[in-house]
């Protein structure tokens, strides 16, 4: 059966009345209304917690590198670092519908009012103080085990997480003798993302899978911004946007069951995805930063 | 027109306007324009995008309103309107694009339709066609989420500017974007699943 675009726009007014009804019904507008503005609040809540967590995450690749994960004497500080994370998880997943409290509606106000810029220095303030802590020698150190480790971890395997509240110590995988090798494969940035409190669940694709379209990056960059950063799949723009520590992004990606708003964050030393499919925020985290990300994301 | 003390017209409710049809009662028409007339309004003018054939298809819709009810005795009369006056807004824009077609390339397609051997059968085709697409999409609206069946409905039934939707529910107008990029894909899937393809 052949049908045209005229003929489906016609067949659509002849849709059920009960939909029609409800398009044109006060109550449901309000209730959409109502639950796109707690889904913003909650969003902007989760991502924040979930910047520090995917900084903590990022520590625990040069850490394990550096043998101090685990066993040694420093575990102590990542496991007091996954409790602390535990909690600000805790705290997100704890946000329930029912549960959002006056004081996160003026929180939420309150970032409406702020600025772009205010929001990112605010969560890069969140970031450093994540990362903080470690001694000045493994950050540098982690700097060069993060650039090193992209070419051994170009699996392109990103793997998706919840945070999960009712998780205890005990549920945490143990973690001793994580290699570098074992932190390339998925199934360890599953482990490691569940020592720091998130329990993943899945690796969401693998690099090759995916691929953009035009239409795509267009979604991605926003019409006016794409040109305005002259971004394109094959453009070299990308490069450009490598350099800023990290960028907000809203990004569609081409899977059945992806999300319909998705939050990428990226950070020099990985790429943050959030999205909440209308009952839990899911968490992604992918240890490439810059332009590997994208290359991933273009599954080159 | 009835008025009360604060100076605002009385709008008397769906049932009552039905029973005026149903009693052949003249004021059915004004009552209908004094509820749904910017209702219908709007729905036509976006499609044929001109006031005065937006005018025309309201009051050919009063009309086939009147036409009828009754026999029939629509349970929402707001649908019931709507439907009609979007058809009747598509079947002038049909008429007016055929016309510029006319005027422009002179294509003499639309005389063909005289050497169709059975006109009444043709309509009887595409009217059950027209149902199975129809039952395609309602069962495609039944599986999405309320929020974006609503999105999808004032898009594509009311055609609202996704900058009103956006604004209207509170959402970010590139969330907006990307949600009915997906519907769009989605409905696609539908459609071919249900053995429909593309083309004239």
């Amino acid at each position: 059966m052949k049908t045209d675009n005229f003929e489906l726009f016609r067949a659509i007014g002849n849709a059920d009345d009960r939909f029609i009804d409800e398009m044109l019904d006060g109550r449901t507008e309000s209730l959409i209304k109502e639950k796109n503005k707690r889904r913003y609040v909650k969003g902007r809540l989760a991502v924040r917690s979930i910047a520090a967590a995917a900084a903590a995450a990022a520590v625990v690749f040069a850490a394990a590198d550096l043998g101090i994960l685990g066993g040694s004497e420093d575990g102590g500080l990542h496991a007091e670092r996954a409790e602390q994370n535990a909690v600000v998880l805790d705290t997100q997943t704890e946000t329930e519908d029912a549960e959002i409290t006056e004081e996160n509606a003026e929180t939420a106000d309150k970032s409406d009012e702020m600025t772009e810029a205010a929001e990112e220095k605010e969560i890069k303030e969140e970031f450093s103080t994540a990362v903080d802590g470690l001694p000045e020698e493994n950050e540098t150190q982690e700097k060069d085990i993060s650039e090193n480790n992209t070419d051994s971890l170009m699996t392109g395997t990103v793997t998706t997480a919840t945070s999960n509240s009712s998780d205890t110590d005990e549920d945490y995988p143990d973690t001793d003798g994580i290699t570098e090798a074992d932190i390339a494969s998925a199934d360890n940035l599953v482990q490691a993302a569940k020592y720091y409190g998130l329990d993943c669940e899945s690796v969401v694709y693998s690099g090759g899978e995916r691929s953009f379209t035009e239409e795509d990056f267009e979604l991605l960059f926003g019409g006016d911004g794409a040109k305005s950063r002259s971004v394109s799949p094959e453009g070299s723009a990308l490069e450009t946007l490598t350099t800023e520590e990290f960028i907000l992004l809203e990004c569609t990606l081409d899977r059945e069951d992806a999300p319909d708003e998705f939050t990428m964050k990226i950070y020099s030393t990985g790429l943050v995805c959030t999205y909440f499919d209308g009952e839990e925020f899911y968490f992604m985290f992918s240890p490439y930063g810059g332009k590997r990300v994208y290359d991933i994301l273009l599954g080159e | 027109m009835e008025i009360t003390t604060s100076g605002v017209p009385v709008v008397l409710e769906d049932e009552e306007i039905i029973k005026l049809y149903f009693e052949r009662a003249q004021s059915a028409i004004s009552e209908t324009d004094k509820k749904y007339g910017a209702f219908c309004k709007s729905i036509s003018i976006r499609l044929v995008g001109d006031d005065r054939d937006a005018e025309e298809c309201v009051n050919d819709t009063y009309l086939k309103l009147w036409v009828t009810i009754p026999p029939q005795r629509p349970n929402s009369l707001c649908a019931f309107i709507g439907k009609i006056v979007r058809n009747l807004s598509l079947d002038c824009l049909r008429r007016k694009n055929a016309a510029k077609r006319r005027e422009n390339d002179a294509l003499p397609f639309e005389e063909l339709s005289e050497c169709i051997p059975d006109n009444s059968s043709q309509n009887e085709w595409e009217e059950r066609r027209r149902a199975e697409i129809s039952d395609c999409i309602n069962g495609f609206l039944s599986s999405l989420p309320q929020d974006q069946r609503v999105y999808f409905m004032r898009r594509y039934w009311y055609g609202e500017p996704l900058a009103d939707i956006a604004e209207r529910y509170g959402i970010p107008a590139n969330n907006l974007g990307v949600i009915m990029h997906r519907l769009r894909k989605k409905l696609k899937k539908c459609l071919e699943k249900s053995g429909f393809r593309g083309g004239q």
